[in-house]
C-alpha cells in the first residue's frame, strides 16, 4: 500500500483532484452552514443582480444566490453521482463475475451486455427517465444502468485471468464452494482495477446526470440542481450570463476532480492500465 | 477472411434483435396505461379504445412484439401520435442533418484528436505532453451543454461572428457552414479527446516495440519512424474507438440538437419524449441502435481487415 501511496502522491494531478473532491464533499456537508443565503428563498427586486459583496457569485432570475444554490447542489452531484455508480457497479460487477465464472452464463450475460451497449448513453438514459418519470430516484436508475454493460465487461475480463491462476486452483482443491472462490478470493483480487474505473464512473455519471437534468428530466424545481441552473440561465444569456456560467464551472471542477484521481489511481493501484481510457 | 466476416454478421442477428425487444420495451415500461396518459385523463372511452386497438395494445405481449418486428422490417413503425405522419416519413426527413452533424464532429474528432496524441506520445513527458493531456482531460470533464452555452455567449452574442442556432443550407455555402460550426464543434470536444488520449497510449505503446527501434537503428528520418512505422500500428486501437465514437455522437446529437435548435434526428426524439409522442421515441430509439450496431460490424470488419490477428480469435 505504501508504495501505491507515495506513487498517488507523486501525481500531482491526482492530489489535486483528491483534494477537491474532500473538499467539495465537506463544504456539501456543511452547506447549511457555509452558504451565505437560503437556496430557496427568492427576493425578486435582486433578481439576475451581478456578483458582489452580498451574492458573490450572483444571482437567478429569482434573486436567489447563485453561490447557495451551488453549495447545496454539491450535495445532489455527489449524491446521484456516487449512488448511481453504485447502481452501477453492484450490477454489472455481480454480473461480471457470473460470466466470468460460469462458462454457461457467458454468452447470454455477455450478450445481453452488448444489446445495452448498443445504445448511446444518453439517449438510453434519457428513454429511461422519459418513461420512468422525471425524477432523482429515476436520474440514479438510468445513469447507473448504463454502466452496468462496462462493469460487467470489465470484471469478466478480470475474472477469467484470476481463475485460471495457482492460487484459486488451490482453493478449489481444498473444496471450497463456488460461492466462496468467487466472493473471498477472486473479487478481492479486483478490487484495484474497479477503484479505478469507479472513479472514471463517477465523473461520467455526474455529467449523465445533469445532462438529464438539463433537459428537464431531473430533479424538480425549486431544489438547486447545477445542471438544471445552467439551463435555467440560459433565457437570461444576454444580459446575465454569470446565471449559467458559475453552475456549469462547478459540474466541470467536480467531474474533473473525479477524472485526475481516477488517472492517478490508475498510475497507482493498476500499471496495466495505464494504456486504457475511461470507456 | 471469409469465414471471419460471416461469423461477425451472425453475431449480429441476436444482438439486432435484443436491440428491437428493448425498443419496443420502451411503450410498455412507462408505468400506469399509456393509452390513459396519450388520451388525456378526460378522453371518452372510445378515444381511449381506438388508441388501444390503433396501438395494438390490447393483445398479448409476443404477438405485439411479432406484429412490431414484422413491420419494422417492412420499414414501417408507426405514426406519430402527434402529427399522424409515419414514423419513418419523419425520421427521414431530419436524417441528413443529423448525419452532416455527426460527420462534421467525428471530422473534427480525428483531424484534430490524433495528431494531438501524436504529439503529445513523441514528446512524451515534456511540457507538451502535459499541456495536452490535461487539455484532453479537462475537455472529458466539461458538461458539453455548458460548453455549447459559452461558445453561444461569446461567438454569438458577444462577438457576432457566427448565428445562434439553425440550420441554414448545406455546410459546402458559407451560410450552411457558419450555421454547422459551433454545433459540430461542441459536439465534438469529448470524441476528441478521447481520439487524442488513444492515439497517445497507442503511439506509446508502439514507439516501444522492438521493431520501432529496428528502424531507428537503421537510420531512418524520424518522420519515416514516426509515420510510417508505428502510426500506422497505433491507428488501428483508434478505428475502434471511431466506431464507439459514432454511437456517442448520435447520442450526443439529441443534447447539441435541441441547444442549437438543430433540426436532426435528436431533436425529434427529444421532442417526441417531452410530448410523449411514443411511436416516434420507439422509431428514434431503434434507428440510433441498429446504426450503432452497423456501423461497429463495419468497424469490425475493417479491424479485422487490419490487423489479421484478429481473424483467429
Amino acid at each position: 500500500m505504501s508504495v501505491a501511496w507515495r506513487r498517488f502522491v507523486a501525481h500531482r494531478l491526482a492530489l489535486a483532484g483528491l483534494v477537491l473532491i474532500v473538499g467539495l464533499a465537506i463544504v456539501a456537508a456543511l452547506a447549511r452552514q457555509v452558504a451565505p443565503h437560503d437556496p430557496i428563498r427568492q427576493d425578486l427586486p435582486r433578481a439576475l443582480a451581478a456578483p458582489s459583496h452580498d451574492f458573490p457569485l450572483g444571482a437567478d432570475e429569482f434573486g436567489r444566490c447563485i453561490l447557495s444554490r451551488i453549495l447545496y447542489g454539491a450535495r445532489l452531484s455527489l449524491l446521484v453521482g456516487v449512488i448511481a455508480t453504485a447502481i452501477g457497479a453492484v450490477t454489472g460487477i455481480l454480473l461480471g463475475l457470473l460470466a466470468g465464472y460460469f462458462p454457461r452464463l457467458d454468452a447470454l450475460v455477455m450478450r445481453t451486455m452488448e444489446v445495452l451497449l448498443a445504445f448511446p448513453s444518453i439517449l438510453l438514459a434519457i428513454a429511461i427517465v422519459a418513461a420512468l418519470g422525471p425524477s432523482l430516484v429515476n436520474v440514479m436508475i438510468a445513469v447507473g444502468l448504463r454502466s452496468i454493460p462496462a462493469y460487467a465487461r470489465l470484471t469478466r475480463s478480470i475474472v477469467l485471468s484470476l481463475k485460471e491462476l495457482e492460487f484459486v486452483q488451490g482453493v478449489h482443491a481444498l473444496g471450497a464452494g463456488h460461492a466462496r472462490v468467487l466472493f473471498r478470493h477472486i473479487l478481492p483480487n479486483s478490487v484495484s482495477p474497479l477503484v479505478v474505473f469507479s472513479s472514471m464512473q463517477v465523473a461520467t455519471s455526474i455529467l449523465l446526470a445533469a445532462i438529464l437534468s438539463f433537459l428537464g428530466l431531473g430533479v424538480q424545481p425549486p431544489t438547486p440542481e447545477w445542471g438544471k441552473m445552467v439551463s435555467d440561465g440560459r433565457a437570461y444569456l444576454l444580459e446575465a450570463p454569470h446565471v449559467s456560467l458559475f453552475p456549469g464551472v462547478a459540474i466541470f471542477l467536480t467531474v474533473l476532480g473525479f477524472n485526475c484521481l481516477g488517472d492517478g489511481l490508475r498510475d497507482a493501484l493498476d500499471p496495466r492500465m495505464r494504456a486504457g481510457v475511461g470507456e | 477472411m471469409g469465414g471471419y466476416v460471416l461469423r461477425r454478421i451472425l453475431q449480429t442477428v441476436p444482438v439486432l434483435l435484443g436491440v428491437s425487444l428493448l425498443a419496443f420495451a420502451v411503450m410498455h415500461v412507462v408505468p400506469g396505461d399509456p393509452v390513459r396518459l396519450i388520451a388525456g385523463p378526460d378522453a371518452p372511452e372510445s378515444v381511449v379504445l381506438r388508441i388501444r386497438t390503433e396501438l395494438g395494445l390490447d393483445r398479448p405481449l409476443y404477438e405485439q412484439y411479432a406484429s412490431f418486428l414484422g413491420r419494422a422490417l417492412r420499414g414501417d413503425l408507426g405514426r406519430s401520435l402527434r402529427s399522424r405522419a409515419p414514423v419513418v416519413d419523419e425520421i427521414v426527413a431530419r436524417f441528413p442533418a443529423t448525419l452532416e452533424l455527426t460527420t462534421a464532429s467525428m471530422l473534427i474528432a480525428v483531424v484534430a484528436g490524433v495528431p494531438l496524441g501524436l504529439i503529445a506520445a513523441v514528446r512524451r513527458s515534456t511540457w507538451v505532453d502535459y499541456l495536452a493531456m490535461l487539455t484532453s482531460l479537462s475537455t472529458l470533464s466539461m458538461p458539453v451543454f455548458w460548453l455549447a452555452i459559452v461558445a453561444i455567449w461569446l461567438f454569438s452574442l458577444q462577438l457576432g461572428w457566427l448565428p445562434v442556432s439553425g440550420r441554414a443550407g448545406p455546410p459546402w455555402q458559407w451560410d450552411g457552414f457558419r450555421h454547422l460550426v459551433l454545433p459540430a464543434v461542441t459536439l465534438a470536444t469529448t470524441s476528441l479527446a478521447i481520439t487524442s488520449r488513444l492515439t497517445r497510449s497507442g503511439m506509446l505503446e508502439v514507439l516501444g516495440r522492438e521493431y520501432v527501434t529496428t528502424a531507428w537503428a537503421k537510420g531512418l528520418p524520424p518522420l519515416g519512424v514516426v509515420g510510417k512505422h508505428a502510426l500506422k500500428n497505433a491507428l488501428i486501437p483508434v478505428v475502434t474507438v471511431v466506431g464507439l465514437q459514432y454511437g456517442f455522437l448520435l447520442g450526443g446529437a439529441v443534447v447539441t440538437e435541441t441547444i442549437f435548435a438543430w433540426p436532426g434526428v435528436g431533436r425529434l426524439a427529444m421532442t417526441a419524449i417531452l410530448q410523449r409522442d411514443y411511436p416516434v421515441v420507439q422509431g428514434c430509439v431503434l434507428l440510433v441502435a441498429v446504426l450503432f450496431v452497423l456501423v461497429n460490424l463495419l468497424v469490425d470488419l475493417l479491424y479485422g481487415w487490419l490487423d489479421p490477428r484478429i481473424r483467429f480469435e
